[in-house]
């Protein structure tokens, strides 16, 4: 994977993208990298230093919960989903991206600044 | 450990969820066409750093901490393995603070903090009876009547129950084809062991029907069926004889249940352990027995739980005084105070256990300021390694934790030295306490005592650690890295110039308190006793039941005795006396009658004794007569009764006037001694109370007239008296096999006995202030060594500029003298503050006694200008060329 074409993550977001995506059904640490990287078209690359401190991170958390399973060829699989808490702390997570996003759209377009309430 | 598994478990999985992943990067690979060796190294390079990543999945564990420390121990260890001296002193000082704190710990915990071997021990009490009448009369030792007892149990509600306790020092149990021995007994109620909740270890205790049936049962201490019956279990059912008596052994204590502890002061002889349990309606010797209005009873009771000790003691008030109204006569001025039984036992031991704790803590202080500025010292040298730790990025909270991971393994392995140490003090202690302390016996290095050892050691660490520490996070790395050692130099010399010098004014209190106990020990000793110690043998020759032993044989007993060993060769004086020493504190009396004198007020009374003597009682003792004669043999039951006295009473009474001829009556509330006794000699005081108490007022009275038991033998001889102790023993043992003999050892050892409590007192205190001035040497020179290396480059400078050797060595020993002589003037205050604390512990100096205080003083003196003075020396010898090239 070329280098260029990574984006860094904003601090704090991943957490986010790891709710997120667990929000579609329980998956192993590899599948949640995927689905970030399938899901952001190729630009979202999540490295594994930051994922699995994050993914335990959350664990101990108790956003996520985590399981053992056995996968086809008879490998024990560690898969994670979401909790009740998890899902919650999602739906503050979405509300705090959204002003996080309007914040830094407001600064980038300031002539629209007076409109806002 | 649980921690340890669990991170192990969490460390297996995070590897296989790693593995995991990489395995499914690499088959994703391959299936897009990869070759299995590209696929790998794709993988892994995608992955990045796999050590990396389970490190910052690990940290988010939040065991980090925990790994931290592990680094720090190892790199403490490496610390203290590389400067072995610091750490060998280090260790020895911190081991002998703590070893001194854990071994008194041991002691106070065995004697007064550990609970009592009975069920909920708390809830026991005494009752004690408290009498308002003039010594003479009054009951002194808390006893009751048998009468008082049963209206007690009948009219108590606080109580769950009452039992009584009766310890005879009298009692003799032999048992058939052995040596008598003397055994202490205890008279109780039936429901004695019931109330103290202990259950008997073979057979059972005693009922009510064995009261009821006047039989003759006896239940045995675990200490006497080890010894009498070797522990079998048939001792239950088999008879001991008590005065010739078969009792049949009912049942046999635990080995924990000791109870009353310590068989009291009878006739001035502490006799052991009550070993032995009987009902209380069997005395041998008194039929009438418990219900003898004279027989007097020591009271136990278990509080209901619900109840408090005030609600308790108000309830015993009510009955006390009700009780005086019903019988007038006799409980007119009796009171019942409820006290903890556990105050009962060992409340006498809280004050000088108490001292002695303050004593050790007092050493522990010392040796912490000692430490720490030994640490101080230590952390100057050590700046730069810190400095460049926090360059390189660890955070001052990191080498704080560091420094104090050190201090505290070092206070550890200190902790463990100490508790080393204690085990050896505690058997000394033990061995050489002079007074019987009830459960001293039963101190042991136990869990408690670890757990007390090593919480202290904790602290210390901590406490000494902090001052390097504070140090550190105080100064500036960038400073010390630019600048070097001198920046935090003077501001550590200052602080540890204050521990110095607040370990100096300890030091003064405890050497200036050690001074006071030490002189007044020396003091003791020089005190003429009154007779002349050396050369006398003392034995005791008890008659087995003395109550029921006629006079006339008694009196048989001693004639022969004193005819028989005057014969040996060798003896040059033999006598008997009731009583030698009357060390108890002795109560106020005063005559009967005293012919051509009026009865004396109650208020000017003083101590008065009186004793019965035989044969040359003072002739063996060399007391002087001086004036009259000495008893003869033609003083006997038919003639008039004379006396002897000393010149106390004779200043008594008849001040400037002959006493001989005079004539007196004894004070007895019970009506005896009511004939005219004359006056025939007057002999010279003897300090029978005790050597540091004031002679009293004694009456001599002769066997052969009075007819009572004179179980104590002098012999006076020319040659060493324990010589001869075999061949005394067995004449006296052949006179009357009736007879008992025990406490044979030299008058020389009566008096160090005497002064035992004393010895022991100026021989700890004397240990403790070898030991701080020791400290306060090692302190000094540890300050003054690393202040002197601080400073050559300024040294170099000052010679440089003509500064002699002298000079330089006066500087530094002035700057030294600076902090001993504030700590010594703190001391000194607080040192007379501590000895009017002890002052009712001196005799013959006063607590501001000027040997003591200015002795201590120049000690430490002196102390403080040897440690410097060499460290100074060196600093005069440093070549100024290489001094001011030393940066």
């Amino acid at each position: 994977m070329p280098y260029q074409n990574r984006m860094e993550l904003l601090q704090g977001t991943l957490d986010l993208l790891i709710l997120q995506t667990l929000m579609w059904g329980a998956r192993h640490g590899y599948g949640i990298a995927q689905a970030i990287r399938a899901n952001s078209g190729e630009l979202l690359q999540v490295d594994a230093g930051s994922l699995y401190p994050a993914l335990h991170r959350l664990e101990k958390k108790k956003w996520i919960g985590a399981e053992w399973k056995v996968s086809e060829n008879k490998q024990d699989v560690k898969v994670y989903k979401l909790t009740a808490a998890g899902r919650k702390r999602l739906t503050q997570e979405r509300t705090r991206w959204e002003q996080i996003k309007d914040a830094i759209a407001g600064v980038l377009n300031p002539a629209k600044k007076e409109n806002q309430p | 450990m649980k921690h340890w598994w669990n991170w192990r478990k969490r460390s297996d999985e995070l590897e296989k969820e790693i593995q995991y992943h990489l395995q499914m990067a690499e088959t994703e690979r391959i299936e897009r066409g990869a070759s299995q060796n590209e696929a790998q190294a794709g993988a892994r390079r995608e992955f990045g750093n796999v050590g990396l990543v389970k490190e910052l999945a690990r940290d988010t564990w939040g065991w980090r901490w925990l790994e931290q420390i592990g680094q720090d121990l190892r790199h403490g260890a490496r610390i203290l393995r590389k400067n072995p001296g610091f750490t060998v002193l280090a260790v020895l000082i911190l081991g002998l603070g703590i070893g001194a704190n854990a071994a008194v710990f041991s002691v106070l915990h065995a004697v007064l903090l550990r609970p009592l071997p009975y069920r909920n021990p708390k809830q026991l009490m005494m009752l004690w009876v408290t009498d308002s009448r003039p010594h003479n009369f009054a009951v002194t030792d808390g006893s009751t009547s048998y009468r008082d007892f049963l209206e007690w149990r009948r009219q108590t509600h606080v109580f769950e129950d009452l039992a009584i306790f009766y310890k005879r020092g009298w009692s003799v149990v032999t048992l058939t084809g052995e040596e008598p021995e003397k055994v202490q007994g205890a008279f109780v109620s039936a429901n004695f062991f019931a109330l103290m909740g202990v259950q008997p270890l073979l057979g059972h205790a005693f009922t009510e029907e064995d009261l009821q049936r006047r039989e003759r049962v006896v239940v045995l201490s675990h200490g006497l069926w080890q010894s009498r019956f070797g522990g079998s279990l048939e001792a239950v059912g088999s008879d001991i004889y008590i005065y010739g008596k078969a009792w049949r052994v009912v049942g046999v204590m635990p080995p924990q249940f000791r109870f009353p502890f310590l068989a009291g002061n009878w006739e001035n002889h502490v006799e052991g352990e009550v070993q032995l349990w009987v009902p209380l309606t069997t005395n041998p010797s008194d039929e009438s027995f418990p219900s003898d209005p004279s027989a007097r009873f020591q009271v136990v009771a278990r509080l209901s739980p619900t109840v408090t000790l005030r609600a308790a003691q108000a309830e015993m008030d009510t009955i006390a005084a009700r009780l005086a109204v019903q019988y007038p006569d006799s409980d007119k001025t009796l009171g019942v105070q409820v006290r903890l039984l556990s105050e009962y036992i060992s409340g006498e031991m809280h004050r000088p256990l108490m001292l002695l704790s303050l004593c050790v803590l007092l050493v522990l202080l010392i040796a912490c300021a000692n430490l720490a500025t030994l640490f101080l010292a230590r952390g100057v040298t050590r700046a730069r390694e810190l400095a460049v730790r926090a360059a390189i990025g660890a955070t001052r909270w990191r080498v704080i934790r560091q420094l104090l991971t050190e201090s505290v393994l070092l206070a550890i392995i200190g902790g463990g030295v100490g508790v080393l140490l204690a085990g050896p003090a505690v058997h000394l202690i033990v061995a050489l306490s002079p007074i019987s302390v009830p459960r001293l016996d039963e101190t042991r290095i136990d869990p408690a005592v670890l757990i007390f050892s090593f919480s202290v050691a904790l602290l210390c660490g901590l406490g000494f650690g902090l001052a390097p520490a504070r140090r550190f996070s105080a100064s500036d790395p960038h400073e010390l890295l630019k600048t070097g050692q001198q920046i935090t130099a003077s501001s550590t010399f200052r602080m540890q110039g204050l521990l110095v010098g607040a370990q100096f004014a300890l030091s003064l209190v405890l050497l200036a308190s050690a001074g006071l106990l030490i002189r007044s020990f020396v003091e003791v000793l020089a005190i003429d006793p009154g007779f002349q110690p050396d050369h006398i043998l003392t034995i005791r020759a008890q008659f087995t039941n003395p109550d029921a032993t006629p006079p006339a044989r008694m009196a048989d007993y001693y004639q022969r005795a004193w005819e028989r060993l005057r014969e040996i060769p060798g003896v040059q004086a033999v006598g008997t006396a009731g009583n030698i020493f009357f060390l108890e504190e002795n109560q106020n009396h005063a005559l009967r009658q005293v012919e051509g004198h009026p009865p004396e007020p109650v208020g000017s009374w003083t101590p008065l004794v009186w004793t019965q003597i035989s044969g040359d009682y003072f002739r063996a003792l060399a007391i002087p007569l001086l004036e009259g004669r000495y008893f003869t043999p033609q003083d006997g039951p038919g003639s008039p009764p004379v006396a002897i006295i000393n010149q106390t009473l004779a200043k008594r009474y008849w001040p400037g006037e002959d006493p001989i001829g005079k004539r007196l009556k004894g004070f007895d509330p019970r009506g005896r001694n009511d004939e005219w006794v004359t006056v025939v000699g007057l002999v010279a005081d003897m300090r029978s109370h005790g050597l540091e108490r004031a002679p009293m007022a004694e009456i001599y009275e002769v066997q052969a007239q009075r007819g009572e038991a004179t179980p104590n033998l002098v012999v006076r001889t020319s040659a060493d008296p324990m010589q001869l102790a075999p061949t005394i023993r067995s004449i006296l043992r052949s006179l009357d096999k009736g007879v008992i003999l025990s406490s044979i050892t030299s008058m020389q050892d009566v008096l160090h006995e005497q002064t035992a409590a004393r010895r022991f007192q100026a021989w700890l205190m004397g240990l403790f202030s070898a030991l701080v001035v020791l400290l306060a040497a090692v302190g000094v020179y540890g300050v003054m060594h690393y202040f002197v290396t601080q400073r050559i480059p300024e040294i170099g400078v000052r010679m440089a500029f003509g500064a002699s050797g002298n000079d330089i060595v006066s500087m530094f020993v002035r700057r030294a003298m600076r902090f001993a002589g504030a700590g010594l003037a703190v001391g000194l205050v607080l040192a007379l503050w501590s000895g009017s604390l002890i002052k009712r512990m001196l005799f013959g100096v006063t607590n501001s006694d000027p040997v003591s205080f200015l002795g201590a003083l120049w000690l430490l003196v002196l102390v403080a200008l040897f440690a410097t003075y060499f460290p100074a020396c060196r600093a005069s010898r440093i070549d100024p060329m290489v001094a001011l090239r030393y940066e």
